[in-house]
């Protein structure tokens, strides 16, 4: 594997360094390499320094690898026991380990606060990277996820807007909806 | 509501279409649909969703059962907007053919005013 390095620039003029094996996790990126239009340093005029060293952690640990996530979210490599032939439990073991040991880290890797999940949900989108749009996607679904309307709009502080006659339309809403829902 | 309250910001309500869509589709159908009530921006986020699967959670919560789920789903399709790549009912209290067909045909109208038409329908109850 290549060790080539690769430069990249923040939208505040920063440089910051990658591995070309790490930056490859990025399809912007790698759709950058493999033109062959790399000039030097990459701009990235949607991501500021306070977040491109954080994206560039998750690329190293991914190392151009797009399929760890997903291997992890159909159940680490049982899926795949089948359909190899020379099934090798102790490799299985080992990825298990591997699998744990990326939870674990992914773990860690999230414990930032919200205005982070946002800027970090956007320059995974604007790079294309993947797992990393999936994990902080899934974290702000998590924050939606069984709660009750105010409890939402508590987390993210959203404001509601509706006008008194709307807000009263939306309780009705709200209401015939929870009719059929039965909630608690 | 609350109006008096000091906020701090919210980023949420402007994120791209395209990430809002991969937050909505990870909740389940029911909580997706009930964002629609947090504020004016996201009242239509949910309606565009190109993904609907009803499982078993709606069965849990539309505790009377047939009549219910039928009227839900009725009243989704009715509000959604724009393509359905996915339409997935599992486990649900046998919704009756003439049920599966009006929707079919909720369906078919949506389609027409999109150009493509890759609308997957699994029915998956016993």
């Amino acid at each position: 594997m290549s060790s080539t390095k690769i430069f990249l620039k923040s939208s505040d003029d920063k440089t910051f360094e990658i591995d070309e094996t790490a930056a490859r996790a990025s399809e912007t990126l790698k759709n950058i390499i493999d033109g062959g239009c790399l000039d030097g340093v990459i701009p990235l005029p949607n991501v500021s320094s306070n977040i491109l060293p954080k994206v560039i952690e998750y690329c190293k640990k991914h190392g151009g690898d797009n399929g760890s996530s997903k291997k992890i979210a159909n159940g680490g490599v049982d899926k795949d026991k089948e359909i190899l032939p020379d099934y090798d439990e102790e490799e299985d073991k080992r990825e298990k380990v591997r699998v744990d040991e990326l939870k674990k880290w992914e773990e860690e890797y999230m414990d930032f606060d919200q205005q982070v999940l946002y800027d970090l949900m956007l320059a995974a989108n604007y790079l294309h990277i993947k797992g990393l749009l999936d994990l902080t996607v899934e974290k702000a679904a998590s924050m939606i996820r069984g709660r009750t309307p105010d409890q939402i709009r508590e987390n993210f502080n959203i404001n509601s807007d509706f006008t008194p006659e709307e807000e009263e339309e939306m309780i009705l809403i709200e209401d015939e909806w929870d009719d059929e829902w039965a909630f608690d | 509501m609350k109006r008096g309250r000091i906020r701090k910001v919210d980023r949420i309500s402007d994120l791209p279409l395209n990430i809002m869509e991969h937050i909505l589709t990870r909740l389940l159908i029911r909580d997706a649909v009930r964002t629609s009530v947090l504020s004016k921006k996201w009242k239509y986020k949910w309606v565009s969703l190109p993904e609907l699967v009803f499982d078993y959670s709606l069965q849990d919560a539309l505790q009377n059962g047939h009549d219910k789920i039928v009227k839900f789903v009725d009243r989704l399709l009715l509000l959604h907007r724009g393509l359905i790549c996915q339409f997935e009912l599992s486990d649900l209290s046998s919704p009756s053919l003439s049920d599966i067909h009006h929707w079919i045909s909720l369906e078919v109208m949506a389609m027409a005013c999109s150009a493509s038409s890759e609308t997957t329908l699994f029915y998956n109850f016993i």
